[in-house]
């Protein structure tokens, strides 16, 4: 990508382009630079966003008979066509070169990337059955193939797609950062030439809307621990590693191999080896047990089991099947000949083209090496990776993991400290379906009990202004982060609290100079008395 | 100075994550010293300096106040502004004579129970170093 950009903006300057407006990384920061020389162009920079839109205008007004080019990403060239319709700014034969902001760029910067929603797509599947018949000879439908997603990169999918079997709206969509007409690289209307209702659109403006409401469910989920990150079990590096949600997906009748359990080269395995705890109980990776991991991973020995006859070996660490059905459904799987060893799995290697799991089995007491087909990691859940910006928009605090945390581990495990905001499922702590649908459910209740009031007990902790004292200096109201001080100006020139709106905070009552402001139940008396008593005693 | 020299430590803890850190601690049987009294406000922005000349008048030899971590806030910014008034606050003690060390600002979330631990840990033992404050007649129990 930047190579292509540089390629580009060379381009522009040998042309005669007198200078080339990017950014440029120096003293370690980020900042607008007018590119003249080729030689410079080693240093632009792509990332962290920095606006150039008025560092565009500044430079074409003070220079309007020069030829500019500049980098600019789609932020930026909005920007500038806002400024061209109210007419403060003229184009004057800029020459752009167009960035792509990377995924993670747009989640720092919030960006609500275009969704290409096809509101009158009818579902006909006329263009991907198109897509299908000549992918190979290149003049179908949609040219492009990436992988897809939902199937853990296992399988492949086109940039206009139905994300997932079961989706809702069962409806195709174009993945804007990869479909040629999108991304401005070829004008391409495979899509527009064969849909019959003629519902792709391709032009869809990002839309922010507010909606107000009484309660916010949290319920984002999780993401699952990445296996690569611990080099011993070679994940990635070696063919028929897989972790748990892959082999997910190649049981799924709507997965990649429908349904069949086949390695890389399309065998069915003989032998497979399912290691639990990756990157759970770990002091290299997560500490905190991933709970439902024991299960999954029993699940999967009995598919292995049922759909290949092969050979399994669980390697765990303890088997916590805690919960009902659990211990039996374990009992179950033993009866049906998988074997458990139970030590971790320490390595997974490859000898003479056979993988080879070594562990430790903790019951013999000595090392042992498994030759095995499949290798299949169970790994843990982790936070999601953006539990942190989630965290912070909607004020809710994180335990030491990541998750969000609860007003109370024991009785009010779905409620967060913040009034108005609950939690549910996975987001708080790993657990699995059964108590993931109870603990939501709960959640949904307390939202509705919440709704169903029709009206909110407030604390009782508010901060109260006493009228005969306030000098209306007016320094409590900026420092209020609720705007619930307010000048009533109808009766005396005071300052007065809004009830409703004070939170309790305090951080009025300790500014006001006259010391007017009172916090209910954290009064300045009981405060001063409170470190009179614990210095005196 | 001598080795049973027991500073007194008042701290003031903010309402949702410093003093949900100490009560972390306790409950996970964390053991730190019992040299800091903690008074609990509902925000560190609460925290009014008077409190705090108040309680090196009254003979404590160092003050604590922790509160969320920056941007963490339970209301937005309360924690900000505690900063500013405790910095303000620190140069006024020095003119006072009273070391600007006496008087700790830090964040502590409501899952840092060891962070809590450690911090009493390391100011009990600074508070210890410095001595007792002068003039109130020793800190020795």
């Amino acid at each position: 990508m930047n190579e292509f950009i540089i390629e580009r903006a060379s381009q522009l300057l040998k042309d005669g382009c007198d200078g080339v407006i990017g950014l440029r990384k120096r003293w370690g920061h980020v900042g607008p630079y007018l590119f003249t020389n080729i030689d410079e162009l080693n240093d632009l920079a792509l990332e962290p966003r920095y606006p150039l839109a008025a560092t565009v205008c500044r430079l074409q007004a003070r220079w309007p008979e020069k030829k500019l080019g500049a980098v600019l990403r789609g932020c930026d060239e909005r920007a500038l066509k806002k400024l061209e319709e109210r007419g403060v700014y003229q184009r004057n034969g800029l020459a752009t070169i167009g960035v792509i902001c990377s995924q993670e760029q747009a989640e720092e910067c919030n960006c609500e990337k275009p969704i290409y929603a096809t509101f009158d797509c009818t579902g006909c599947w006329k263009c991907i059955e198109k897509c299908k018949e000549e992918a190979i000879t290149r003049i179908n439908v949609c040219p492009i193939v990436v992988s897809n997603e939902f199937d853990q990169g296992l399988g492949k999918r086109k940039a206009i797609y139905i994300p997932f079997a079961q989706a809702v709206p069962l409806k195709y969509t174009r993945d804007p950062d990869h479909c040629l007409k999108l991304t401005n690289h070829l004008d391409c209307k495979g899509c527009y030439n064969v849909c019959e209702a003629k519902s792709v659109l391709d032009e869809d403006e990002a839309k922010e809307e507010t909606i107000e409401v009484g309660a916010i469910l949290i319920a984002t989920g999780h993401d699952f621990f990445c296996a690569s990150l611990l080099p011993q079990y070679n994940y990635g590096r070696f063919p028929n590693i897989i972790e748990s949600m892959e082999f997910e997906r190649l049981c799924s009748a709507s997965g990649p191999t429908g349904g069949k359990v086949l390695l890389a080269d399309g065998r069915v395995p003989e032998s497979v080896a399912i290691i639990h705890c990756v990157g759970s109980r770990d002091s290299h990776a997560n500490t905190y047990c991933s709970r439902l991991c024991c299960m999954h991973a029993m699940k999967q020995a009995h598919l292995v089991k049922e759909k290949t006859g092969a050979q399994v070996y669980e390697l765990y660490t303890d088997i916590r099947a805690s919960g009902k059905g659990y211990e039996e459904f374990y009992e179950r799987v033993q009866r049906e000949g998988v074997i458990f060893i139970r030590g971790r799995g320490a390595e997974v290697v490859m000898q003479a083209g056979q993988l080879v799991v070594k562990a430790e089995d903790t019951g013999l007491g000595r090392p042992i090496t498994l030759p095995v087909d499949l290798v299949i990691l169970s790994t843990g859940m982790t936070p999601r990776h953006d539990s942190e910006v989630v965290a912070r928009t909607f004020s809710i605090t994180r335990d030491r993991h990541g998750f969000f945390m609860e007003a109370h581990p024991k009785l009010r495990p779905f409620h967060t400290n913040t009034d108005g905001i609950f939690l549910a499922g996975t987001c708080q702590a790993p657990r699995d379906i059964p108590d993931s649908v109870a603990h939501a459910n709960a959640a949904a209740a307390e939202a509705l009990s919440l709704l169903s009031r029709g009206k909110v007990a407030i604390e009782p902790l508010v901060a109260e202004i006493d009228p005969e004292r306030c000098s209306a200096c007016l320094v409590c109201i900026p420092l209020c982060p609720y705007q619930a001080i307010s000048l009533n100006g109808k009766e005396a020139n005071v300052a007065e609290v809004n009830e409703v709106l004070c939170k309790g905070c305090g951080a009025c009552v300790a500014a006001c100079p006259t010391g007017a402001i009172t916090a209910k139940h954290f009064t300045d008396q009981q405060i001063l008395a409170q470190i009179e008593g614990v210095l005196t005693a | 100075m001598s080795r049973h020299f027991e500073p007194r430590i008042v701290g003031f803890l903010c309402n949702w994550c410093a003093y949900g850190g100490a009560d972390l601690a306790g409950t996970s049987r964390l053991q730190y010293p019992t040299n800091v009294d903690i008074i609990r406000v509902m925000c560190s922005g609460r925290v009014d300096p008077t409190f705090v000349l108040k309680a090196f008048q009254l003979g404590a030899d160092g003050v604590l106040i922790c509160g969320c971590h920056p941007g963490d806030c339970h209301y937005s910014e309360g924690n900000y502004k505690a900063a500013r008034r405790i910095l303000i606050l620190m140069k006024l003690l020095e003119q006072f004579g009273i070391e600007s060390e006496r008087l700790r600002l830090d964040w502590v979330s409501a899952s840092e129970g060891e962070r809590f631990a450690a911090i009493v840990n390391e100011m009990t033992e600074q508070i210890r170093e410095l001595g007792p404050l002068s003039g109130n007649g020793g800190g020795e129990k």
